[in-house]
């Protein structure tokens, strides 16, 4: 069987967490059948040629492109003032993209099934000449962020999201959704009819396939996944940290920046500078299962999630959460989680008795998650869905 | 057709058949086919011996092109069918460098069916027959590993890699070098010759190995290689349409070991060896790591390797080069990859593999930068004592010449580790400026 999944030309280098994703199905896929990246690029007339690409290697997959960790550590303000440094050093050259031309004629390749794997990549009208045509949908935030919030409002890409949604809508034979909450998004919000909307299990990514969870001495630590983002919660994080810094052992962070450098700046400044920071600005997957493993609690305050893919990783570490106890981050919270309410005072106190609490059990939580995220329950869903077309139950 | 006859493709582009437009404006309905889409501008496998004419034509080869024409060219012979058209644009002053590159090439016969000639420039229609072009679809394999006996069971992680795989069962497995039990149970056949043991004649083996090999498609390594899961997938990706190729190396450690390379000298003289980073140009002193490449059997027979050149004489560097001087360029397959050990300390290789960068040449196509800036120079190493006396002869010369010529001059001290200088520097300027205090206390005193 030969399955394509059709990306966009930034997809090796933009969108982190979808890359993520996407590269997990393909792993997954690719068990059993030849999985391809295509992607295509329109002249000036519109006309488009398309091109196959591969991933460098099973390792860049595994650490969805990130070629080596950065670690920073210090005070607040010694932090900052690394990364700042940090910046500018060039990033290591990653390896070229293996890619091969395809041209005109798609049709010709022959593909069982083309599954388009994200909206915005829908830059074409006609049906794409695969035997079946699958979509897959994130979510619905950037349609509907712009009517409840004041200063986020990207009407452009919530107009290539409805542009996708449209397209799936016409032609796609099935919709795979990466939550519950998104399938439920796009029956009301775009009238996709729900025998159509296929909800795949919640799934960790491809790099925590068969790996040994480090098992480093866990402490009162506490983790943030990737917070540097407005969309997340991270103007409401330095006043939750420093509320629970009296149980604090170490304040660990990862992910780059993806917001205004001033907020980073802000972020940094209002913190408690007694508290100890390791922030790794590029971290590999099994860096991140480490800092996961040494943490006792990974504190995720965002609002809108597709998915909250931290909320997996963490827990399959044997790391509790603190979340908003919301869809779809409510429904993957387990045993230990610690729904965060309005008052910011009363989330403090609960982030310090988690910090504090040597009594719970990291190892119970960890066999319970992983049971939950399987990859086993991905593998079925998506083989009895491809080969089959049916959903599963 | 003569050179002078009035300029007319129209009854080649309307002949019928399957029409393929090297670019991205087919003028008519053909199948347009952008080669710079592909890494090393490889098309996917369904284009290989499709076409009855392929048209470079929107394009055209000048002579800024010829970094990367032998390897256009070779693709584009590739897309036609055993008896096909190939028109081609070209600049006049390219006519020997291109049509020798078509006639030399084994496996090929071309005539010209139609050529117009307005000085400038040139337009082609070479009428191309390829020969023998199920052996170049056929899939199956000879993979042949050259071991001293030494590395047992790195010879058998080699044959695992292969028999683990579905597709590697049948597959032929020649080992060259002495028997041993384990590898046996996997069906191994072995090259019983005997060679010299004052010479280390890796050629006269390897070209042994192509006379015993039954399958068309021979991969030849040394025993420090096994084939990573994803190699028949990425021929099937690649396709079998090739003559001489390798692929992609990698370390245990993640890093990646030079398999397309080039010598910093392109005149077969042994010079430093650079890793290219980028697949879209051959440059001078061109070369395919001799550890592991992969060839077709019937070219292998052809064009063997030199056997007179030995281990460690650069015999894969003369290799690559007859190929090319038979418009065999050596091609590389991204989609394949193995994995090698190495003995000794890794990081270094890195550093000095993804620092270099060969310079950039014209209309270049990279998807990655791959000039990263040149790495930083190392730090000198001083004992603390000394570095303090590069430290004060800074700050006694500082008041006198500024501070920044002052830096650079201790700098260029320390980076020629003329301690002796710095000293010397040092007790100057502390004596002149004892002087002047002497003078002044003179001066106020007297």
């Amino acid at each position: 069987m030969k399955f394509g999944i059709v990306v966009g030309q930034d997809f090796f280098s933009n969108h982190v967490g979808v890359r993520n994703y996407v590269l997990g199905l393909g792993t997954v896929l690719s068990e059993t059948m030849r999985v391809d990246y295509l992607a295509r690029q329109p002249n000036h007339l519109g006309a488009a040629q398309w091109y196959q690409m591969q991933p460098i290697s099973r390792r860049y997959v595994l650490d969805n492109s990130v070629a080596e960790s950065v670690r920073l550590e210090g005070d607040p303000l010694e932090v900052l003032n690394a990364y700042r440094s940090h910046q500018q050093t060039p990033p290591t050259a990653l390896p070229t993209i293996p890619r091969l031309a395809i041209g005109t004629d798609l049709a010709s390749e022959d593909y069982d099934v083309l599954l388009i794997s994200s909206p915005w990549c829908v830059e074409f009208q006609e049906r794409l000449p695969g035997r079946k045509i699958f979509g897959l949908a994130h979510d619905t935030i950037p349609n509907t962020i712009g009517f409840t919030t004041w200063d986020i409002r990207p009407f452009s890409f919530a107009a290539e999201h409805v542009r996708g949604f449209r397209y799936y809508r016409e032609h796609a034979d099935k919709i795979f959704t990466i939550s519950q909450d998104t399938a439920r998004s796009l029956e009301t919000q775009f009238a996709i009819p729900a025998d159509r909307l296929c909800a795949l299990p919640p799934s960790l990514p491809t790099g925590y396939m068969g790996m040994d969870i480090p098992k480093p001495e866990r402490g009162p630590n506490l983790i943030l996944a990737g917070p540097f983002d407005p969309r997340k919660g991270m103007a409401s994080i330095p006043d939750l940290v420093n509320a629970a810094s009296k149980s604090l052992g170490k304040l660990l962070i990862y992910g780059t920046p993806r917001c205004d450098p001033a907020m980073v700046d802000q972020f940094f400044g209002r913190l408690d500078p007694k508290i100890h920071v390791v922030w790794y600005p590029h971290a590999t997957t099994e860096t991140v299962a480490t800092l996961y493993a040494q943490s006792r609690l990974l504190l995720f305050p965002s609002h809108r999630e597709g998915l909250g893919l931290p909320i997996l990783e963490a827990q399959v570490c044997g790391a509790r959460v603190a979340a908003y106890p919301i869809p779809p981050m409510v429904d993957n919270m387990l045993t230990g989680s610690i729904p965060l309410g309005e008052s910011a005072s009363e989330n403090g106190k609960r982030i310090a008795e988690a910090l504090a609490d040597t009594r719970f059990d990291h190892e119970a939580l960890a066999r319970e998650a992983a049971a939950r995220f399987s990859f086993d329950n991905l593998r079925e869903a998506l083989r009895s869905t491809v080969m089959t077309g049916e959903s599963p139950a | 057709m003569s050179a002078l006859a009035s300029f007319d493709l129209l009854s080649t582009a309307t002949k019928p058949g399957k029409h393929a437009w090297i670019g991205q404006y087919a003028p008519l309905d053909w199948v347009g086919l952008n080669l710079n889409h592909g890494t090393n501008y490889r098309a996917s496998s369904v284009h290989h011996q499709r076409y009855d004419v392929v048209w470079y034509f929107e394009d055209w080869f000048h002579e800024g092109d010829l970094h990367r024409m032998e390897l256009l060219l070779d693709e584009i012979v590739r897309l036609v069918k055993d008896d096909g058209l190939l028109v081609l644009r070209y600049q006049h002053q390219l006519v020997p460098a291109l049509k020798r590159f078509l006639t030399r090439r084994p496996g090929c016969t071309v005539e010209v069916d139609q050529e117009w000639d307005r000085r400038s420039e040139l337009v082609t229609a070479f009428r191309i027959r390829r020969h023998g072009l199920e052996r170049y679809r056929d899939p199956s394999w000879t993979f042949a590993v050259l071991t001293s006996g030494k590395k047992e069971e790195q010879v058998l992680k080699f044959i695992r890699s292969i028999r683990d795989k579905p597709q590697g069962e049948a597959q032929e497995i020649i080992i060259c070098g002495p028997r041993a039990a384990s590898y046996d149970a996997h069906k191994v056949t072995y090259l019983d010759k005997t060679y010299r043991a004052d010479l280390a004649e890796i050629s006269k083996k390897k070209n042994d190995i192509a006379e015993m090999a039954s399958h068309p498609n021979l991969l030849v390594c040394h025993d420090r290689y096994a084939l990573n899961p994803d190699f028949f997938d990425g021929f099937e990706r690649f396709g079998y349409d090739f003559d001489f190729v390798t692929i992609r190396q990698w370390l245990d450690t993640g890093e990646e070991f030079p398999s397309y390379c080039a010598l910093r000298r392109g005149d077969l003289v042994i010079s430093g060896t650079r890793m290219l980073h980028r697949y879209d140009a051959l440059y001078p002193g061109h070369f395919v790591n001799g550890g592991l490449f992969a060839i077709k059997t019937h070219t292998f027979r052809e064009l063997p390797l030199n056997p007179i050149i030995f281990w460690e004489q650069a015999e894969d560097v003369e290799f690559t080069q007859i190929l090319r001087d038979h418009s065999l360029p050596p091609r590389m397959n991204v989609f394949s990859s193995s994995e090698t050990y190495l003995e000794g300390p890794r990081g270094e290789l890195t550093r000095r593999t993804y620092r270099i960068g060969l310079p950039p040449l014209p209309d270049e196509q990279v998807d990655v930068p791959h000039n990263s800036p040149e790495p930083a120079p190392p730090e000198i190493q001083l004992s603390t004592t000394v570095r303090r006396v590069f430290n004060s002869t800074e700050a006694v010369l500082r008041p006198f010449l500024g501070e920044a010529r002052a830096s650079r001059i201790v700098a260029s001290l320390q980076r020629r580790k003329k301690m002796t200088a710095a000293l010397a520097l040092l007790l100057m300027f502390h004596m002149l400026t004892l002087m002047l205090v002497l003078l002044i206390a003179i001066r106020v005193f007297l």
